[in-house]
Protein backbone atom coordinates (compact mmCIF):
# COMPACT_ATOMS: atom_id res chain seq x y z
CA UNK A 1 0.00 0.00 0.00
CA UNK A 2 1.56 3.51 -0.96
CA UNK A 3 0.66 6.27 0.63
CA UNK A 4 1.43 10.02 -0.34
CA UNK A 5 2.51 12.64 2.39
CA UNK A 6 2.43 15.89 -0.25
CA UNK A 7 3.64 18.10 2.64
CA UNK A 8 6.29 15.46 4.15
CA UNK A 9 8.99 17.91 5.51
CA UNK A 10 12.03 15.94 5.02
CA UNK A 11 14.35 18.74 4.44
CA UNK A 12 13.16 21.74 6.29
CA UNK A 13 10.79 22.36 3.82
CA UNK A 14 7.58 21.12 2.89
CA UNK A 15 9.10 18.50 0.06
CA UNK A 16 6.89 15.37 -0.35
CA UNK A 17 7.39 11.92 -0.32
CA UNK A 18 5.41 8.57 -0.79
CA UNK A 19 5.42 5.68 2.18
CA UNK A 20 5.26 2.46 1.01
CA UNK A 21 3.28 0.26 3.65
CA UNK A 22 3.07 -3.51 3.69
CA UNK A 23 1.71 -6.19 6.29
CA UNK A 24 3.59 -8.56 8.61
CA UNK A 25 6.52 -5.58 8.86
CA UNK A 26 7.54 -5.77 12.69
CA UNK A 27 4.92 -8.32 13.83
CA UNK A 28 2.06 -10.44 12.35
CA UNK A 29 -0.93 -8.56 10.81
CA UNK A 30 1.09 -5.49 11.76
CA UNK A 31 1.29 -2.58 8.99
CA UNK A 32 4.68 -1.46 8.92
CA UNK A 33 6.78 1.26 6.89
CA UNK A 34 8.58 -0.68 4.13
CA UNK A 35 10.44 2.29 2.36
CA UNK A 36 9.78 5.69 1.83
CA UNK A 37 10.35 7.76 -1.65
CA UNK A 38 12.13 10.60 -0.07
CA UNK A 39 13.36 13.65 -2.16
CA UNK A 40 17.03 12.57 -1.41
CA UNK A 41 15.73 9.22 -3.20
CA UNK A 42 14.83 11.06 -5.53
CA UNK A 43 17.78 13.19 -6.18
CA UNK A 44 20.03 10.15 -5.72
CA UNK A 45 18.20 7.98 -8.61
CA UNK A 46 19.05 11.18 -11.05
CA UNK A 47 22.79 11.90 -9.65
CA UNK A 48 24.08 9.27 -12.41
CA UNK A 49 22.52 11.26 -15.31
CA UNK A 50 23.30 13.72 -14.39
CA UNK A 51 26.86 16.04 -15.91
CA UNK A 52 29.02 18.09 -14.15
CA UNK A 53 27.92 21.41 -13.48
CA UNK A 54 24.69 20.19 -13.94
CA UNK A 55 22.24 20.59 -11.12
CA UNK A 56 18.54 19.17 -10.75
CA UNK A 57 16.04 22.27 -10.20
CA UNK A 58 12.60 20.05 -10.22
CA UNK A 59 11.14 16.57 -10.06
CA UNK A 60 8.21 14.77 -10.12
CA UNK A 61 6.58 11.72 -9.50
CA UNK A 62 3.97 10.54 -11.32
CA UNK A 63 2.32 6.59 -13.28
CA UNK A 64 0.95 6.03 -17.08
CA UNK A 65 -1.38 4.23 -16.49
CA UNK A 66 -3.45 2.20 -19.21
CA UNK A 67 -5.77 3.48 -21.36
CA UNK A 68 -9.34 3.99 -19.58
CA UNK A 69 -11.24 1.06 -21.84
CA UNK A 70 -8.87 -1.24 -21.33
CA UNK A 71 -9.12 -0.98 -17.63
CA UNK A 72 -12.54 -0.88 -17.93
CA UNK A 73 -12.87 -3.88 -20.02
CA UNK A 74 -10.53 -6.12 -17.45
CA UNK A 75 -12.74 -4.82 -14.57
CA UNK A 76 -15.46 -6.51 -16.17
CA UNK A 77 -13.54 -9.66 -17.32
CA UNK A 78 -12.72 -9.92 -13.48
CA UNK A 79 -16.56 -8.87 -12.70
CA UNK A 80 -18.41 -11.19 -15.37
CA UNK A 81 -17.29 -14.93 -14.49
CA UNK A 82 -18.23 -13.89 -11.19
CA UNK A 83 -21.78 -12.72 -12.06
CA UNK A 84 -22.49 -15.41 -14.32
CA UNK A 85 -21.29 -17.91 -12.01
CA UNK A 86 -23.46 -16.18 -8.83
CA UNK A 87 -26.37 -16.64 -11.98
CA UNK A 88 -25.87 -20.06 -12.32
CA UNK A 89 -25.71 -21.59 -9.21
CA UNK A 90 -28.85 -19.59 -7.99
CA UNK A 91 -32.12 -21.35 -7.36
CA UNK A 92 -35.57 -19.57 -7.83
CA UNK A 93 -37.67 -20.88 -5.61
CA UNK A 94 -41.74 -20.43 -5.39
CA UNK A 95 -43.58 -21.45 -2.22
CA UNK A 96 -46.84 -21.92 -1.58
CA UNK A 97 -48.61 -22.68 1.46
CA UNK A 98 -52.53 -24.31 1.83
CA UNK A 99 -54.55 -25.43 4.94
CA UNK A 100 -52.96 -28.66 5.07
CA UNK A 101 -49.20 -28.23 3.16
CA UNK A 102 -46.38 -26.14 2.39
CA UNK A 103 -45.24 -26.48 -1.20
CA UNK A 104 -41.72 -25.60 -2.70
CA UNK A 105 -41.56 -25.54 -6.39
CA UNK A 106 -37.79 -25.20 -7.51
CA UNK A 107 -38.43 -23.56 -10.68
CA UNK A 108 -36.81 -22.85 -14.06
CA UNK A 109 -35.57 -19.56 -13.72
CA UNK A 110 -36.68 -15.84 -12.27
CA UNK A 111 -39.24 -16.08 -15.82
CA UNK A 112 -39.99 -18.87 -16.18
CA UNK A 113 -42.41 -21.18 -13.79
CA UNK A 114 -41.76 -24.33 -14.72
CA UNK A 115 -41.00 -26.78 -11.85
CA UNK A 116 -37.72 -29.23 -12.19
CA UNK A 117 -38.08 -30.02 -8.55
CA UNK A 118 -41.13 -30.08 -6.20
CA UNK A 119 -40.57 -30.54 -1.79
CA UNK A 120 -43.96 -30.96 0.12
CA UNK A 121 -44.36 -30.63 3.77
CA UNK A 122 -47.70 -31.40 5.64
CA UNK A 123 -47.79 -28.41 8.43
CA UNK A 124 -48.57 -31.89 10.90
CA UNK A 125 -44.38 -33.46 9.21
CA UNK A 126 -43.35 -29.59 10.24
CA UNK A 127 -44.48 -29.41 13.92
CA UNK A 128 -41.76 -32.13 14.32
CA UNK A 129 -39.16 -30.43 11.96
CA UNK A 130 -36.67 -27.56 13.23
CA UNK A 131 -37.90 -24.96 11.03
CA UNK A 132 -36.12 -21.45 11.23
CA UNK A 133 -37.40 -18.44 10.16
CA UNK A 134 -36.16 -14.54 10.54
CA UNK A 135 -36.95 -11.39 8.86
CA UNK A 136 -34.75 -8.79 8.07
CA UNK A 137 -34.52 -5.33 6.21
CA UNK A 138 -35.09 -6.63 3.13
CA UNK A 139 -35.16 -10.69 3.36
CA UNK A 140 -37.19 -13.44 5.08
CA UNK A 141 -35.31 -16.42 5.51
CA UNK A 142 -36.88 -19.90 5.89
CA UNK A 143 -34.41 -23.20 6.99
CA UNK A 144 -35.90 -26.45 7.27
CA UNK A 145 -33.11 -28.26 8.64
CA UNK A 146 -34.25 -31.91 8.20
CA UNK A 147 -31.88 -34.42 6.24
CA UNK A 148 -34.29 -36.08 4.19
CA UNK A 149 -36.08 -32.88 3.10
CA UNK A 150 -33.92 -29.81 3.43
CA UNK A 151 -34.79 -26.34 2.70
CA UNK A 152 -33.03 -23.08 2.57
CA UNK A 153 -33.85 -19.90 0.66
CA UNK A 154 -34.18 -16.08 1.07
CA UNK A 155 -37.27 -13.83 -0.22
CA UNK A 156 -36.39 -10.18 -1.18
CA UNK A 157 -39.22 -7.61 -0.35
CA UNK A 158 -38.19 -6.29 -3.55
CA UNK A 159 -39.91 -8.73 -6.13
CA UNK A 160 -43.58 -7.66 -5.22
CA UNK A 161 -45.39 -5.69 -3.19
CA UNK A 162 -46.80 -8.61 -1.90
CA UNK A 163 -43.70 -10.90 -1.36
CA UNK A 164 -42.68 -9.73 1.69
CA UNK A 165 -46.29 -10.40 3.49
CA UNK A 166 -46.64 -13.18 2.18
CA UNK A 167 -43.27 -14.70 2.81
CA UNK A 168 -43.71 -13.41 6.22
CA UNK A 169 -46.98 -15.08 6.70
CA UNK A 170 -46.09 -18.55 5.47
CA UNK A 171 -42.46 -18.12 7.62
CA UNK A 172 -44.97 -17.31 10.76
CA UNK A 173 -47.13 -20.58 10.29
CA UNK A 174 -44.70 -22.99 9.53
CA UNK A 175 -42.62 -22.13 12.21
CA UNK A 176 -45.88 -22.46 14.49
CA UNK A 177 -45.84 -24.14 18.01
CA UNK A 178 -43.86 -26.78 17.77
CA UNK A 179 -45.29 -30.71 19.15
CA UNK A 180 -44.70 -31.46 23.00
CA UNK B 1 -57.37 -37.14 3.82
CA UNK B 2 -56.86 -38.58 -0.07
CA UNK B 3 -54.95 -37.48 -2.34
CA UNK B 4 -53.20 -38.83 -6.10
CA UNK B 5 -50.04 -40.54 -5.88
CA UNK B 6 -47.62 -37.61 -7.68
CA UNK B 7 -45.85 -41.06 -9.58
CA UNK B 8 -48.83 -43.34 -10.48
CA UNK B 9 -51.52 -41.77 -9.61
CA UNK B 10 -53.05 -43.95 -7.63
CA UNK B 11 -55.46 -41.99 -5.06
CA UNK B 12 -54.47 -42.82 -1.35
CA UNK B 13 -54.78 -41.72 2.21
CA UNK B 14 -51.38 -43.32 3.54
CA UNK B 15 -48.21 -41.92 3.30
CA UNK B 16 -46.69 -45.07 1.23
CA UNK B 17 -48.80 -45.50 -2.31
CA UNK B 18 -50.65 -49.21 -1.94
CA UNK B 19 -49.87 -49.07 -5.91
CA UNK B 20 -46.31 -47.97 -6.88
CA UNK B 21 -45.26 -48.27 -2.81
CA UNK B 22 -43.50 -45.15 -2.91
CA UNK B 23 -43.82 -41.85 -0.30
CA UNK B 24 -46.49 -39.48 -1.87
CA UNK B 25 -44.50 -36.55 0.03
CA UNK B 26 -40.75 -37.65 -1.25
CA UNK B 27 -39.01 -35.05 -2.81
CA UNK B 28 -39.28 -35.16 -6.03
CA UNK B 29 -38.45 -33.82 -9.98
CA UNK B 30 -39.23 -33.35 -12.94
CA UNK B 31 -38.14 -35.64 -15.83
CA UNK B 32 -36.23 -33.58 -18.10
CA UNK B 33 -37.24 -36.46 -20.79
CA UNK B 34 -40.66 -36.69 -19.98
CA UNK B 35 -41.60 -34.41 -17.94
CA UNK B 36 -43.20 -36.46 -15.65
CA UNK B 37 -43.09 -36.09 -11.66
CA UNK B 38 -40.79 -39.27 -10.78
CA UNK B 39 -38.51 -39.42 -6.82
CA UNK B 40 -35.15 -37.69 -6.79
CA UNK B 41 -33.98 -40.52 -4.78
CA UNK B 42 -33.96 -42.80 -7.88
CA UNK B 43 -31.25 -43.18 -9.89
CA UNK B 44 -33.63 -43.02 -13.19
CA UNK B 45 -37.05 -41.98 -14.14
CA UNK B 46 -39.90 -44.08 -12.79
CA UNK B 47 -41.99 -44.02 -16.07
CA UNK B 48 -39.27 -43.50 -18.44
CA UNK B 49 -36.23 -44.73 -17.57
CA UNK B 50 -34.03 -41.96 -18.26
CA UNK B 51 -30.88 -41.04 -15.58
CA UNK B 52 -31.13 -38.28 -13.92
CA UNK B 53 -28.36 -35.32 -14.58
CA UNK B 54 -27.43 -32.61 -12.77
CA UNK B 55 -27.50 -29.03 -13.73
CA UNK B 56 -23.57 -28.79 -12.04
CA UNK B 57 -22.76 -31.43 -14.58
CA UNK B 58 -22.15 -28.58 -17.37
CA UNK B 59 -22.53 -25.17 -14.93
CA UNK B 60 -19.00 -26.17 -13.05
CA UNK B 61 -17.01 -26.63 -16.33
CA UNK B 62 -18.75 -23.56 -17.78
CA UNK B 63 -17.83 -21.56 -14.79
CA UNK B 64 -14.55 -22.81 -14.48
CA UNK B 65 -13.62 -22.26 -18.01
CA UNK B 66 -14.92 -18.59 -17.83
CA UNK B 67 -12.14 -17.62 -15.02
CA UNK B 68 -9.85 -18.95 -17.01
CA UNK B 69 -10.55 -17.36 -19.80
CA UNK B 70 -10.63 -14.23 -17.99
CA UNK B 71 -6.64 -15.16 -16.75
CA UNK B 72 -5.80 -15.66 -20.11
CA UNK B 73 -6.97 -12.77 -21.64
CA UNK B 74 -5.82 -11.14 -19.01
CA UNK B 75 -1.87 -12.35 -18.71
CA UNK B 76 -2.06 -11.96 -22.88
CA UNK B 77 -3.04 -8.26 -23.00
CA UNK B 78 -0.61 -7.69 -20.00
CA UNK B 79 2.43 -9.47 -22.19
CA UNK B 80 0.70 -7.59 -25.76
CA UNK B 81 1.75 -4.36 -23.99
Amino acid sequence: MVIGAPSANVDNFSDGAAYVYARNQGGSNNWGQMAKLTEEKIKGAFQPQLQDGEELTHWAFGVKQPNIFLIMFLFLLAILPGAIATALLTKNYLIGLTGRRFIILHIKGFSNAAPKEIIEYSLDELRNMKVHTSTGGIFTHIHIDDPNKPFKAKFHRAFSKTNRPHAMAIAEAISGPKAA
Amino acid sequence: MERPCPFCGATTKRELCPACGRSVTARRIVCASCQKQTPKDEKACCHCGQTHKSDLRWKIPLIITLFVLAAVITILIEFAR
